[in-house]
């Protein structure tokens, strides 16, 4: 009765009812993510074998520790994105349900052509959403590029399967390493370019500069809190099961992603525009997470892949709030905001302390796992630039929280004449339910060790393959 | 410490007192011959003291006052440090270092004092006067602590008994004889001799810590610029030229050096502040240097 | 000790809570709240070496923490007299108020940590926390400078902590840093990451630029927290790592100069460089508050020098330097605080006879100038003189010198204040101002006592000092009853300040016995024959130094440099992003395919 299979099949009901009673839409994907999250509660751990077939011809789902803990988080995350995101959630609806369905099925599926068709219903949702943006190019940029990065995934997973004649995610990679080198190389290439461009790696993530940075009140949070990490997760799930690489590819990743991370945050160091700032950072966490996974820490990755799915979304909430109601998202007009908005404005800050990595907040943790994780390659010039980048990263994201907080001229005390004119950026019940969001932060914060506990079973799962990148990689 | 401690303090002070304005006196008349003049008689700065002390005079508010008793007391005190040809009146408070800070303090007073007076003027000389003491007094310390590194000692009368049992060469003037020109060019700006005269220029100009000052307080100023003249020149004297083994001794050094710098000063030009300034760092800063490099790199003077 | 925390912790919370309803009550508050952890840390002097743990927090009372936690403590008390008179100025007093326990918490945290963790978490704790109070002063600028500079600081730290962590498999302190003496390679690259934390925070050249902006902007009572007790947790964190971590020994190879291991020597010079830089610069400084905050550069120079000295006397010097001047600095900036609360303006040009109004604040400011300087009978003097004694020891001539100039050079900018704020003419707009309110006053005259009492009586702080240098084992400094002995040298300042007073004494009786002084106006001056009837036209504030500076007017300034290097960094991010994540997406297309191209011409080989 209780299978993860309703993780996708219901959103995707609910979508078809959707249509039909349109005015329940909103009722309907809440009641689908409330049902989720019992589902996820309730049903066994396990491999799940749909129609009966055993793999490789029947369509498998892996609900292990680590889908588990994803899963969990994007419900959650939906749950409150759209919740907050109120009438626009309502709009979007059966979209978002498509979402939710396609991000489970992305999450739980064992099957590696059924995972590129999850990868494509999740970035045609995207793409509606991204629209209510209101600027129909930018969706058009992301659109051409993930249109090539599925068709890229594709060719992937079909060379896989010309290889090895199976399409078996788990365990894949013993598989792939009996290949000769130059074979294995391009359908790994083409798998990992494919989920590149969802993951915004470094040449080709550019999409998101412009989705992220005029993202409101819905699709900020949708795009950085809950399919930014579900790509990571899925994108963990490729690296620990399939993906074998040998040192040219491996470099190729480490250094794109690295270059994504520096590159990201200098980027957002020059932003005046908030939202761009968050865009920027995103890109950069996500290039961390993926530095990471390549190296094959994943513990360290899934802490800080679900902390900057917290801050992020809090950031995105507030801010998107934010600049609706003042109708601007510079430095110059956001100036003092927090004034108004005292309690936006400690959620914010909170979550702009934890996504720095300043202690007493998940993100120090993480951020520590990921260092002495790292130390364990032996590659320890990698700290020194994730630290050093650091500095960068605190430094735009404390000149933000400065400004926002601050309305004083440069010279002179702050009087709160100077304070822009109050006006509603989240309702009440909003509010509450951003307080909620940081209040979680807050409290994994409080007790890194206990989350860290839970997450290093769900990391175990995840990992079949043991080399890294450091040590030669490949077979 | 006893009474007894301090009573030879009171003498110190007052034999000081006695002996360096005598000496002023006497050197007003050599200045003189030099400037082929007669010249007062030499007890003329004791009467010009006792005279501005009898005055009435004015006040500018309690800093006015108290920096000028700030001054001379810690001035005065000071002087109780010093070791005469051997002498103390409290042994084992003669270390350089609190001699020169002791000292400050009645810099310091002085300052307060004149700059409480609300005169500008008098501000600007303070301003000139600070400026030229911090350009002195660096090439003197880098003279001062390679003394201390040679001997292994900060006490003045220590330094200066070293020294002495050898005849004119176990001075450390010839010992190290960069070093002792330095500190006599230092003598010169802390004595505010020319060329290094320019934050009092007595002759030309109105500004100056001292213009506002007239009757006691005046009275006062003089005094302690007699008991400094005793400071520095015996600092000096203990420690490049031996001190002396007795007290008469000691006063003949004194009154050659003290009468060398004035001669040589009546012939001298005068530098402005920032030229003196330059010169400082540029000669006997450097000089000290190279001394005190070669004591404690190559050993020189042992 | 634990419950020092959870109290503080609290009263934290509490402050908040109260300055919600009135900020006031929350400010008076904060004093009581210091006040009982002052207590409680002095309570705690007899029991060194008890662990406590606190969830993963772990602390350890030890000699040196007790005494940088007493210091500390101090100054954050006696500031916080201060606070209630601000929060009417402040955007914020609940943030405030509890931001500056907040800040207490983590301070004292990092000084009783015991393991590296905990000390990097207190770290952070303590320059956020502050960063956050700095903002609502006049400048965000300075608070952000502030927050980077310490970032620079706190992620090399934390580099060296995880990679102490790591190679030590401990991360109890001692236990961690003694394991180098196996590894100098590694130990050298631990060392110069931890001391990059204490240089960036103690304001040593070139790290000096957040000092000036941040006191010079930051609310006036805060500014005494940040130059008396803020900077010293860089020291504490550059007494680990000489003190604690073992880096005579790890670069017991390298070229020694004098004795001094060549890196460490390296980082002495810096420490003179900032003595004279800061020395330079607050001769030039025209806002009282900036001229205070390069002073605290320069003494943060004599702090490092006596800290890595790691010997009888320039070590113990260095240690007594901390609390002289915290002491001092602290007065000096709550007289500043004081005067800038009635005239509402630190600019010297624009003040000018204070005196007049406010002598009680006049005499505080006096007193601390005093010590900051090193004039006997002060407690500056003798931590001065115990650096000096030491550097000239050892024959390390180049940082004795700029120890000497930083000391003679201090004459000219203490006295900069002391002149243009207090003395000189009155400016009529000021003519009815009043002194400093009681409590404030309360506040200046407790660290009065403490500099006269600290160079009085130098042997009750040396004796501690001479305890740390015991567990250290280097050979300590030798107390005797009030007399202070070292190799070369001895001092006893009770007699010092005896015939100081004795001097005084004889001129006081003198000045008595004399004719009787007419009083007369402050306008009533020699003039040269001028008539001029506005005292702000007589009053010398502004250039004091002029013919001085103007010799070096036109050398580079640090801060530019830093300026030019976020420019870059920026235009790198800008080149990255028009580069990288150009709107176009052929461009994209262009990259996949460039990308797959390099990997499959790479990968056949």
């Amino acid at each position: 009765m209780w299978s993860p299979v309703w993780l996708i099949v219901l959103p995707l009901l609910m979508a078809f009812i959707s249509v039909v009673i349109k005015k329940q839409q909103y009722l309907l994907l809440n009641l689908s993510i409330l049902l989720n999250l019992a589902v996820l509660y309730l049903a066994p751990q396990g491999m799940v074998i749909i129609g009966g077939f055993r793999p490789p011809f029947g369509i498998s789902l892996n609900f292990d520790r680590y889908a588990f803990i994803s899963l969990l988080l994007i419900q959650v995350l939906m749950l409150f994105a759209t919740f907050i995101a109120g009438p626009l959630a309502k709009k979007y609806g059966t979209v978002l349900l498509v979402l939710l369905a396609g991000i489970n099925g992305m999450l739980l599926t064992n099957d590696l052509f059924n995972l590129f068709v999850m990868i494509e219903v999740v970035s045609i949702a995207s793409f509606i959403i991204s629209t209510s943006n209101g600027k129909f190019t930018h969706t058009f940029h992301y659109l051409i590029l993930a249109s090539v990065g599925g068709v890229f995934f594709l060719l992937g997973a079909v060379m896989v399967y010309a290889y090895t004649g199976t399409l078996v995610v788990q365990g894949l990679f013993a598989t792939l390493g009996q290949l000769p080198n130059a074979i294995s190389l391009i359908p790994m290439m083409l798998i990992i370019l494919g989920l590149a461009v969802e993951l915004k790696l470094m040449p080709v993530g550019s999409w998101a500069k412009n989705i992220y940075g005029n993202s409101n009140v819905l699709t900020g949070p949708i795009f950085a809190a809950v399919l930014a990490p579900a790509f990571g997760f899925v994108f963990g799930r490729m690296m620990g099961e399939v993906v074998v690489l040998n040192p040219i590819t491996g470099y190729t990743l480490l250094f794109m992603a690295i270059a994504t991370f520096v590159l990201g945050e200098l980027a957002a160091y020059r932003q005046k525009d908030l939202l761009k700032t968050l865009a920027f950072s995103s890109i950069a966490q996500s290039g961390l997470a993926i530095i990471l996974f390549t190296l094959n820490l994943p513990f360290a990755a899934i802490l800080l892949l679900i902390n900057n799915a917290l801050a992020k979304s809090i950031l995105f909430w507030v801010a998107t709030g934010v600049s609706t109601a003042y109708e601007t998202s510079s430095m110059k007009g956001l100036r003092g905001v927090f004034y108004n908005h005292r309690i936006l404005g400690i959620t914010f800050s909170i979550a702009s302390l934890s996504l720095v990595g300043i202690p007493l907040f998940l993100g120090f943790y993480a951020k520590v796992t990921a260092v002495m994780a790292i130390f364990t390659t032996g590659l320890i010039w990698i700290p020194v630039v994730i630290l050093a980048t650091a500095i960068i990263e605190g430094a735009y994201m404390m000149k933000w929280l400065l400004q926002l907080w601050s309305p004083a001229k440069e010279g002179h005390l702050a009087s709160t004449e100077e304070v822009p004119e109050k006006r509603e950026a989240l309702n009440m019940t909003q509010i509450v339910a951003v307080c909620l969001v940081a209040l979680i932060l807050f409290v994994f914060g409080l007790v890194p060790q206990r989350v860290g506990r839970v997450l290093s079973v769900a990391s175990q799962a995840e990992i079949s393959q043991v080399e890294t990148v450091a040590e030669g990689g490949g077979q | 410490m006893t009474l007894m401690n301090f009573i030879y303090g009171f003498l110190a002070v007052l034999g000081a007192f006695v002996f360096q304005t005598s000496l002023t006196g006497i050197n007003r008349k050599v200045t003189a011959r030099l400037q082929k003049r007669r010249g007062p008689k030499w007890y003329q700065q004791f009467i010009d003291i006792f005279k501005a002390f009898s005055k009435s005079s004015i006040t500018h508010g309690w800093v006015y006052d108290f920096g000028a008793i700030m001054a001379l007391g810690g001035i005065a005190a000071t002087v109780i440090f010093i070791p005469v040809a051997g002498m103390q009146a409290f042994p084992g408070l003669d270390n350089i270092f609190v001699i020169s800070y002791v000292l400050a303090v009645g810099m310091l007073g002085m300052a307060m004092s004149a700059a409480g007076s609300g005169n500008p003027w008098a501000s600007i000389g303070v301003s000139r006067a600070l400026t030229n003491m911090l350009a002195y007094d660096i090439p003197f310390m880098v003279v001062v602590f390679t003394l201390i590194y040679q001997h292994n000692t900060g006490s003045v009368s220590e330094l200066a008994s070293i020294q002495q049992g050898v005849g004119i060469l176990g001075w450390n003037f010839f010992k190290l004889p960069l070093g002792g020109i330095v500190s006599v060019i230092a003598l010169f700006g802390m004595l505010g001799k020319k060329p290094f005269d320019s934050f009092i220029a007595p002759a030309e100009i109105a500004s100056g810590p001292m213009v506002e000052y007239g009757g006691k307080q005046l009275g006062m100023m003089f005094t302690l610029h007699e008991l400094m003249t005793f400071i520095e020149v015996s600092l000096i004297l203990n420690l490049f030229f031996g001190g002396g083994e007795t007290l008469l001794i000691y006063m003949v050094k004194y009154a050659i050096l003290y009468t060398f710098t004035n001669i040589v000063s009546g012939v001298m030009p005068r530098f402005k502040i920032d030229q003196a300034v330059t010169f400082f760092y540029k000669v006997p800063l450097g000089l000290a240097f190279i001394q005190g490099l070669l004591v404690i790199y190559l050993g020189w003077g042992y | 000790m634990t419950m020092i925390f959870i109290f503080l912790g609290l009263s934290l919370l509490l402050s908040y809570v109260l300055s919600r309803k009135q900020p006031t009550l929350g400010a008076y508050f904060t004093i009581i709240a210091s006040l009982a952890g002052l207590i409680s840390v002095y309570l705690l002097r007899n029991s060194v070496g008890v662990t406590e743990s606190f969830y993963y927090l772990n602390f350890q009372i030890t000699t040196i923490g007790w005494y940088f936690a007493m210091i500390l403590l101090t100054v954050y008390f006696t500031s916080a007299f201060f606070n209630p008179f601000w929060m009417d100025e402040l955007i914020y007093p609940a943030a405030y108020n509890s931001l500056y326990l907040l800040s207490l918490v983590g301070t004292i945290g990092l000084f009783f940590a015991q393991d590296l963790m905990t000390l990097f978490i207190c770290w952070e704790t303590a320059v956020w926390s502050s960063m956050l109070i700095v903002q609502q002063g006049k400048s965000r600028q300075a608070a952000w400078v502030y927050f980077v500079i310490s970032a620079i600081g706190s992620m090399s730290t934390l580099f060296a902590v995880l990679l102490t962590m790591y190679l030590s498999g401990t991360s109890e302190i001692t236990g961690a840093l003694t394991y180098f003496t196996t590894a100098p390679v590694a130990g050298a690259l631990v060392f110069g990451a931890f001391i990059l934390a204490g240089l960036t925070k103690i304001g040593i050249f070139p790290f000096h630029v957040w000092l000036p902006l941040a006191h010079g902007s930051a609310p006036h009572t805060f500014s005494p927290v940040l130059s008396g007790g803020l900077v010293k947790m860089g020291a504490y964190i550059a007494y680990l790592s000489v003190a604690v971590f073992p880096a005579y020994q790890v670069f017991g190879d390298s070229l020694k100069i004098q004795g001094v291991p060549l890196p460490i020597y390296g980082l002495m010079i810096l420490g003179a460089a900032s003595i004279v830089y800061g020395t330079l610069r607050a001769i030039q400084q025209e806002d009282a508050k900036r001229l205070l905050a390069y002073s605290s550069v320069a003494n943060g120079g004599y702090i490092l020098i006596g800290i890595l000295m790691m010997d009888q006397m320039a070590f113990a010097g260095g240690l007594m330097h901390l609390l002289n001047h915290a002491v001092a600095s602290a007065a000096a900036f709550l007289a500043i605080a004081a005067v800038a609360k009635r005239t509402g303006t630190t600019k010297m040009s624009e003040l000018g006879g204070i005196i007049h109004r406010m002598p009680i604040t006049y005499t505080v400011y006096l007193i601390a100038i005093i010590s900051m300087a090193g004039i006997p009978p002060m407690g500056g003097f003798v931590s001065k003189w115990l650096i000096f004694q030491g550097l000239s020891e050892k024959g390390l001539i180049l940082l004795a010198t700029a120890a000497a100039f930083g000391s003679i050079g201090s004459y000219m900018y203490v006295f900069r204040p002391l002149s243009a704020v207090f003395l000189g003419q009155l400016a009529p707009k000021y003519e009815h101002i009043k002194e400093a309110n009681p409590v404030m006053v309360t506040a200046m005259l407790i660290l009065t006592a403490m500099s006269l009492l600290l160079g009085v009586l130098p042997n009750l702080v040396l004796k501690t000092i001479a305890k740390i240098q015991i567990e250290l084992g280097i050979n300590p400094i030798i107390v005797n009853g009030t007399a202070t002995l070292t190799e070369n040298g001895s001092v006893d300042m009770l007699q010092v300040f005896t015939v100081f007073g004795f001097g005084f004494l004889l001129i006081l009786i003198l000045f008595m016995v004399l004719p009787k002084s007419r009083r007369v106006g402050l306008m009533d001056t020699y003039t040269s024959a001028e008539f001029i009837h506005t005292p702000e036209l007589l009053h010398y504030g502004h250039s004091f130094y002029a013919p001085f500076e103007r010799l070096y007017e036109k050398w580079p300034s640090v801060l530019p440099l830093y300026k030019r290097m976020s420019m870059k960094l920026s235009e790198l991010g800008e080149w990255a992003e028009s580069f990288f994540f150009h709107p176009d997406p052929n461009r994209a297309v262009l990259w996949i395919v460039v990308v797959a191209i390099v990997v499959i011409i790479g990968g056949a080989q």
